[in-house]
């Protein structure tokens, strides 16, 4: 190969410095934030400048392959558009759109001026201090909670990340399985199916990590089956998929869940007796019933004929049925109640509601049973645990409406009646089992027991934990989740009604002052107007970030932010609850840290937040909330009193860890620590003494309490939300008419408009206009991904209530930077959904209850940025050419975006085709997507389209 | 940046015309391509008819031709390396023949003005030998290099290297035609009624081209008639090839009964520009095959 | 030797990995792409289907593109790899004519991902690699298996959908898999022999 060697020289350094001219060609270890997949990555530095970005193959998290984005990071890092310097507005009007008229500032009048507004705040009322962070920053987000807990604000939260992303699903992730989200086992499952999730595949929550495990399993076959409203890049991959109407996840699941208890009889006894509250005697009012003594929620034990509380060891074969009579009241096991319950959703209603067909939902069931092989056990590592090959997993579609938690729960509880949790080929939490380095022991958790034996999670991100459920009480916060505490974020923190409630529920103090940490919440709350609104009440906005981004448009000053390649964090994974890969095989624990100088005058918000903590004297709360934080005791504590730089505060993390010998340094050169995984940790469920409600009894008290403090303050509250059984319960905005396919009309040279027009025919236009048509049957997240990446993330495809976040697949357009986090700044907001306040409202899970007893009408939705023509120069200006050129592109790219779903963004005022009478059109009889096909750019044909398929079309169709 | 756009957009992977030969600076290509056809035809014909003048603006024309290519090419200062391949390179072949062409051409001519109008010597005869292997060559050459082009179907065709060759007839006759007509010779019959055979089999094989690459069952050849004849370069096609081409001649030819030399000239220049319209529409004309083709799309 | 790939359309999960690391690892300009991956819909409501194709260039045994150069730029290196001496391209563009799988680009110009706002350091780096007016294409990523890596694609391949290895060797990976699962390549009727194959789904 001595040809390729001087190729080498040549290829790689061709036209620039010669070998010797090298001074530093360094490989450093850190982590990708781009998205919260976290992966491992390896930078390569020569001279100074980043010159390729890879997967470090010494982690478990990538295992040294990284998707399209994260090796794309380099831009994100060199962006010219990146801030350089802090700027200050000279503009006080502040509105979507408007102007700031930056001026650059120096740090230190950016940081003087911050801090004696935080020193009036601060002296006024803490509480008047409100935290904003993005999501994916959110597991590194150590300064951003510590700094709040310190300053005495309980008003953080994650802005659209926390409505939209994983209200629901987060919490009941925690409830049932101990964690933030669920994914099947790859390695074993040989059934799985994915309700609006993309785990494992192409592009969003947990693809990479997870991708090699999901292709392994395609390859060994397991069954693939994706419910999803749009045939998105799971369903390209999986073996079915299933159209579903957006937010009715509920219904099928539950419809599922009858065929499998009622029609069928396949359920796990065993694993309902042991691990849930199945056993558990539920009175006549719906409560369970208690130990006179002990509290403890009581079974029947059939053997002695008595009642006895659930952990009684004789207690062993308690019963799932029948009605026995405790303390002269008639009581059901809460087996019994599920199973009555779950009668009203037979296939039919399910089918009704859902739009999948009774006959589907019948075969889904009895396949998913059988595949759960209820019974069975198999030997891992030695041990021989219970073999339950079947999952049913979720996220963020499935759990994105109004009864998302009840969507997340009934979907789970496919998983619990076939025992096919956290154990073998089942559906696994991410990780909440650890038991720590070998030589540390640490880090160390296992959920745990609460009184009723009911399981609390043993390791979270948020100080706020979804189970056992705080006590409800007059809100403090300005988002009011003490008076739902089931929620850690809520919409009221950027709605339209907020200042209504607080006036109703005399909260003592307003929001005054800002500190956001890279959210862009007027894009991805929902409903701009309503979030433009509540930041225009703000009288100082600090935003750190690396653009100006349409959210700057509200912040008085925008400091500029250190890119994830340059900043320091002991734990980007949060491990390893988030979003380190479950299954077997390795724990992994690695370090991010700057792999390139900040350049200009960028700096580390982490930093900044740090020295302005102890610049306002906060020292003392802030040591010790980091402390408390990270659980720091011992010689690794931090003395109150001391003052410590970031890089300290890490070390000390990491040696608390892992030991004194592997300190930050140590980390630095190695990267990534390393260790098995035990059968126990994984698969651990037999050996947690713990038990998971399928019977939410806690709902119904919590639901009480909250109602009580809601009525006695005029809000209206919907109890439904709180029954302990999962209902399918209507969202709004689902309800919305007219939602059908909104055909596009172009003219076609040569032809009538609105003429039909073939499938595959060529548009013979002049210029660019010219090609085949192309008739497009289905919203898909590629669509998406095209949208996104072209500029348009808002709007196309996703949920029917909210425009969906296209996740852009930056490959799909090939430039590093397009596809990244801040092409949000790009996209079109013309196609923003009608009410995001309602919808923000609507989305919260049970705890939100209905704020306002009317919707008001849509306000139309309009282009957030539309610059005059004599539009500033520069980022802002540039923003301006950039959204119109994205939604020109956008425009474009439509056209291949069908119906139901995309067509929702803008009601379509046009009648149905004349060959698709309103009312026989299959969306507008169910709702569903994709009845019909749109042509690119054009009109509409149901003609079906001939044409045989080509050898490898053949061989590519599984 | 459009063009960019567009390959990112379609990532290459639709039916979708080549843009490298015959758009922006790819023009220059088919006006070399021209350039070097008419000379070749027009050296031939004017060896035939011994117009000495005809050999001169043979020349030239070929000489215009080689500096369009030059100023075509990427890296036009590495143009001499295109000799190497000429064992499998049909551009090399092209490229070497121009040469033979254009030393054994540009030596015969001299010897020619030099010895006004008798080269009888050696060195005439084998220069003249030389320019005659080169004529040769670059009339047959160009329809080759679109043959051999496998990822465009419509070019893929074996006619395409007969129908150059009659181009370059056409446009070797075309050139005759007009210088006569700037000598103040009106054409002699014989001349016109070649320019119309020659027509004849222009338009035959170009017929039965468009009708082979409609009826041969591939896709993208299908695209690129559509294209050419109902599509994006209709006009080119209607204007120029059709009207320039053959009607405005035609009309000409049956309206003069007396052949003059102005008419003979605008017969002689409508028919070369419609063969440069031919030229640039067919080459446009031509359409990558994609290499997933879709089910749905088989029917152009 | 013969070097050749193989990619598993039963594990590719459509992530653009490949494509995106090898522009990461080439740094190619705007517009270029040595890997790709294409993606189409077939079928109907409520049965379609997307399919996605990486496709990269075939290093064809019998290259239309090596018999199409002129100059002898476009040749056979070692192992059967089809490259492009980029001091001896013409610009002439025929190899792009002759490649019946579009996998040649022509850089006619400098361009960089932010336009006005010039290149990155980065770019400034990796665009000296290219210049212009010459046509480029996918190497196999020579200079990586020099230095005994993989190609930058296949080393990226998350799902670990791609292999490369000895075509002649009946016993490699590769020749094996397209034993076992029946690999196919793409438009054979060219008569090019790629050395690209591909598992089906
Ligand atoms: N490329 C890229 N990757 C990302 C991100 C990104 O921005 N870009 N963001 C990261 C973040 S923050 C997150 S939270 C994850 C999210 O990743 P995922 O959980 O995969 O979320 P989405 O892709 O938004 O939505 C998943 C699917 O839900 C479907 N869906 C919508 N409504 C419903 C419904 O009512 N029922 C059902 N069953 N399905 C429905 C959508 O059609 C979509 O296909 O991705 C992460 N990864
Ligand atoms: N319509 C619709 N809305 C949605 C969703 C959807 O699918 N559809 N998805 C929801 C989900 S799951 C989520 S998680 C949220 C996400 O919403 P947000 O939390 O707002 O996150 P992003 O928009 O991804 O990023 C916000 C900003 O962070 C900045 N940024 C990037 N890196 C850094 C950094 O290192 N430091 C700093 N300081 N700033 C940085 C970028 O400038 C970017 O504009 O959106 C939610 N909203
Ligand atoms: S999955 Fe997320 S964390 Fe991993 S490489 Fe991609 S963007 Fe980065
Ligand atoms: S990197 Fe691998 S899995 Fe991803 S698209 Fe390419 S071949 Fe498929
Ligand atoms: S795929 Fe194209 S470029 Fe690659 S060797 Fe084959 S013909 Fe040449
Ligand atoms: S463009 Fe370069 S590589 Fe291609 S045929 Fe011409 S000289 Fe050869
Ligand atoms: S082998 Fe190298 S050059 Fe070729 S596609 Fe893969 S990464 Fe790109
Ligand atoms: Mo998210």
């Amino acid at each position: 190969m001595k040809d390729a060697r001087q190729e080498l020289e040549a290829v790689m350094h061709a036209g620039r410095a010669s070998a010797a001219e090298i001074r530093e060609d360094v490989w450093i270890p850190s982590v990708c934030t781009i998205c919260y997949g976290g992966c491992a990555i390896r930078a390569h530095r020569v001279n100074g400048t980043i010159v390729k970005i890879e997967g470090n193959p010494a982690s478990p998290t990538g295992n040294g392959r990284l998707c399209a984005k994260g090796i794309a990071g380099i831009m994100i890092l060199y962006d010219p558009h990146r801030l350089k310097t802090p700027l200050r507005r000279t503009n006080p009007q502040k509105g979507i759109g408007i102007d700031p008229g930056w001026k650059p500032i120096s740090w230190e009048e950016a940081l003087a001026e911050t801090a004696a507004r935080l020193e009036k705040v601060r002296a006024e009322d803490p509480r008047q201090l409100v935290l904003q962070v993005t999501t994916t920053m959110a597991p590194s987000s150590l300064l951003f909670f510590t700094f709040g807990w310190a300053f005495g604000t309980p008003n953080m939260w994650v802005a659209g990340g926390g409505v939209h992303c994983g209200n629901g699903a987060h919490a009941a992730g925690g409830i049932t399985h101990a964690s933030w989200s669920v994914v099947p086992d790859f390695k074993h499952c040989n059934y799985a199916i994915y309700f609006g999730a993309s785990k494992g595949h192409g592009a969003g929550h947990a693809a990479t990590p997870n991708i090699a495990q999901a292709a392994d399993a395609r390859e060994r076959g397991m069954r693939m089956v994706v419910v999803d409203p749009m045939c998105n890049f799971a369903a390209a991959k999986a073996n079915e998929w299933v159209p579903i109407r957006v937010g009715t996840d509920a219904a099928l699941a539950l419809a599922m869940a009858n065929c499998l208890v009622n029609e069928l009889g396949i359920y796990d006894a065993e694993y309902l007796r042991t691990k849930t509250d199945a056993i558990y005697l539920v009175r006549p009012s719906g409560r369970y019933a208690r130990d006179a003594a002990s509290g403890k929620p009581l079974v029947w034990d059939a053997g002695a004929g008595t009642a006895k509380p659930y952990d009684d060891p004789a207690a062993k074969n308690a019963a799932l049925e029948g009605e026995y009579k405790v303390d002269g009241e008639t009581c059901k096991p809460a087996f019994a109640m599920l199973r009555d319950h779950l009668k009203r959703y037979t296939a039919e209603e399910g089918e009704r509601i859902s739009g999948v067909p009774a006959a589907t939902i019948r075969r889904l069931a009895r396949e998913f049973g059988e595949a759960a092989r209820v019974g069975s056990t198999i030997v891992v590592d030695g041990v021989t645990l219970p073999y339950r090959p079947a999952s049913a997993i979720f996220f963020r579609g499935a759990q994105g409406h109004k009864n998302s938690m009840y969507n997340c729960f009934a979907i789970d509880l496919l998983n619990h009646i076939v025992g096919a949790a956290d154990v073998v080929g089942g559906t696994l939490g991410f990780n909440p089992v650890c038991h720590g380095h070998p030589e540390s022991g640490r880090p160390r958790y296992q959920p745990r027991p609460d009184r009723d034996g009911l399981m609390a999670v043993g390791s979270w991100m948020l100080p706020h934990v979804p189970y056992p459920p705080a006590e409800p009480r007059r809100p403090d916060s300005i988002g009011f989740t003490e008076l739902f505490p089931l929620s850690h974020v809520s919409p009221l923190m950027a709605s339209s009604d907020q200042e209504q409630w607080w006036q109703r529920f005399d909260l003592p103090y307003r929001p005054k002052m800002m500190i956001n940490y890279g959210a862009n919440s007027i894009m991805s709350v929902g409903n701009k107007d309503a979030v433009a609104a509540s930041l225009k009440n703000f009288e100082f906005i600090v935003s750190f970030d690396l653009f100006l981004n349409e959210f700057s448009d509200f912040a008085d000053i925008v400091l500029p932010d250190a890119s994830y390649l340059e900043v320091l964090d002991p734990r980007p994974n949060f491990p390893f609850i988030f979003n380190h890969p479950a299954g077997m095989g390795d724990w992994g624990w690695p370090i991010r840290q700057p792999v390139a100088e900040p350049a200009y005058e960028r700096r580390s918000a982490r930093e900044m937040l740090l020295g302005l903590a102890y610049r306002l004297g906060l020292g003392p709360e802030i040591n010790m909330a980091i402390n408390a934080f990270y659980g720091l005791d011992g010689p690794q504590m931090l003395d109150p009193a001391g003052t410590y730089t970031l890089e300290e505060i890490c070390d000390r993390e990491l040696k608390h860890k892992f030991g004194p010998a592997r300190g930050l340094e140590w980390f630095k050169e190695h990267g990534v620590i390393t260790w098995p995984k035990k059968a126990e940790e994984v698969y651990w469920r037999p050996f947690v003494d713990v038990r998971i409600p399928i019977y939410h009894e806690y709902l119904m008290d919590l639901g009480e309490r909250t109602g009580k403090l809601c009525e006695a303050a005029g809000m209206h509250f919907d109890p439904r939300y709180y029954g302990p059984l999962p209902e399918w319960l209507p969202c709004p905005s689902h309800e919305v008419k007219g939602c059908g396919v909104r055909p596009l009309r172009v003219l076609l040279p040569g032809r009538d408009p609105g003429e039909r027009v073939h499938d595959g025919e060529p548009v013979a236009g002049r210029g660019r206009a010219h090609g085949p048509v192309q008739l497009s049957h289905r919203p898909q997240r590629g669509n998406r991904a095209a949208q996104g990446a072209a500029g348009g993330r808002g709007g196309v495809g996703g949920n029917l209530d909210r425009p969906a976040r296209g996740r852009a697949h930056p490959g799909d357009r090939g430039h590093p930077a397009r596809g990244a986090r801040h092409r949000r700044l790009r996209r079109p907001l013309d196609r923003a959904p009608a009410d995001r306040a309602r919808q923000g409202r609507l989305l919260q899970r049970p705890a939100r209850g209905r704020l306002r007893a009317h919707e008001p009408g849509q306000p139309q939705p309009r282009p957030l940025r539309q610059g005059p023509a004599d539009a500033p120069r520069g980022p802002a200006r540039r923003a301006r050419d950039l959204t119109a050129r994205g939604r020109a592109v956008a425009r474009r790219r439509v056209t291949r975006v069908p119906g139901g779903v995309g067509g929702c963004a803008r009601p379509p005022p046009t009648a149905a085709p004349a060959d698709q009478p309103a009312g026989t059109s299959a969306s507008t009889r169910s709702g569903l997507p994709l009845p019909c096909r749109i042509l690119s750019g054009g009109a509409i044909s149901t003609a079906p389209v001939g044409g045989s398929r080509s050898r490898l079309v053949r061989h590519c169709n599984p | 940046m459009n063009r960019y756009d567009q390959l990112i957009a379609d990532l290459r992977s639709d039916y979708r015309p080549q843009r490298e030969w015959g758009e922006g600076r790819g023009v220059l290509m088919v006006v070399g391509h021209f350039l070097v056809g008419i000379a070749g035809g027009t050296w031939l014909m004017a060896s035939i008819y011994g117009v000495t003048a005809g050999l001169a603006v043979a020349y030239v024309l070929a000489a215009l031709g080689a500096l369009a290519h030059l100023a075509f090419l990427g890296r036009p200062e590495r143009a001499l390396g295109m000799m190497r391949h000429f064992r499998t390179s049909w551009i090399s072949r092209g490229f070497v023949g121009l040469a033979l062409f254009l030393v054994g051409g540009g030596i015969y001519l001299a010897i020619l003005l030099v010895a006004s109008g008798s080269a009888t010597g050696l060195v005439a005869r084998t220069a003249q030998a030389v320019a005659a292997v080169g004529t040769v060559v670059i009339i047959g050459y160009m329809g080759f290099c679109y043959t051999a082009s496998k990822a465009i179907p419509f070019w893929h065709s074996p006619l395409h290297p007969a129908l150059y060759i009659a181009y370059a007839l056409r446009g070797g006759i075309a050139a005759l035609l007009v210088i006569g007509a700037a000598a103040g010779a009106a054409a002699s019959d014989g001349l016109l009624q070649l320019w119309i055979g020659v027509t004849v089999v222009v338009a035959l094989f170009f017929a039965l081209e468009i009708q082979g690459a409609w009826s041969g069952g591939n896709v993208a050849a299908r695209w690129s008639v559509r294209d050419l004849l109902a599509g994006r370069l209709a006009l080119l096609f209607y204007g120029g090839t059709l009207a320039l081409g053959l009607i405005v001649p035609l009309a000409l030819l049956a309206a003069s009964t007396a052949a003059s030399p102005a008419v003979m000239a605008l017969i002689g220049l409508a028919s070369a520009a419609g063969d440069f319209f031919m030229k640039l529409a067919t080459v446009r004309a031509g359409v990558y095959r994609p290499l997933v083709i879709p089910a749905r799309r088989q029917r152009a | 030797m013969r070097l050749g790939m193989v990619i598993d359309l039963k594990r590719c999960m459509a992530c653009y990995g490949c494509q995106m690391s090898c522009k990461a690892e080439h740094g190619t300009p705007p517009g270029v792409f040595f890997a790709r991956v294409l993606k189409r819909e077939e079928g109907h409501y409520p049965t379609p289907r997307m399919l996605f194709l990486p496709v990269l260039c075939n290093h064809c045994s019998d290259a239309p593109c090596v018999s199409a150069c002129p100059t002898g730029a476009s040749h056979y290196a070692e192992h059967g790899i089809v490259d492009i001496d980029k001091d001896k391209c013409v610009g002439c563009r025929a190899c792009m004519m002759a490649c019946p799988y579009n996998n040649r680009y022509f850089h006619d110009e400098r361009r960089y991902y932010f336009g006005e706002a010039g290149p990155t350091p980065y770019e400034e780096i990796c665009s000296d690699r290219h210049p212009e007016g010459v046509v480029m294409k996918c190497n196999f990523c020579r200079h990586r298996l020099a230095e005994g890596k993989d190609p930058a694609c296949v080393a990226n391949c998350a799902a670990k959908a791609r292999t490369i290895g000895d075509l002649d060797d009946p016993n490699s990976t590769v020749s094996r898999l397209i034993k076992e699962r029946g690999g196919f390549t793409l438009h054979p009727e060219a008569g090019t022999g790629p050395n690209v194959y591909y598992l089906a789904p």
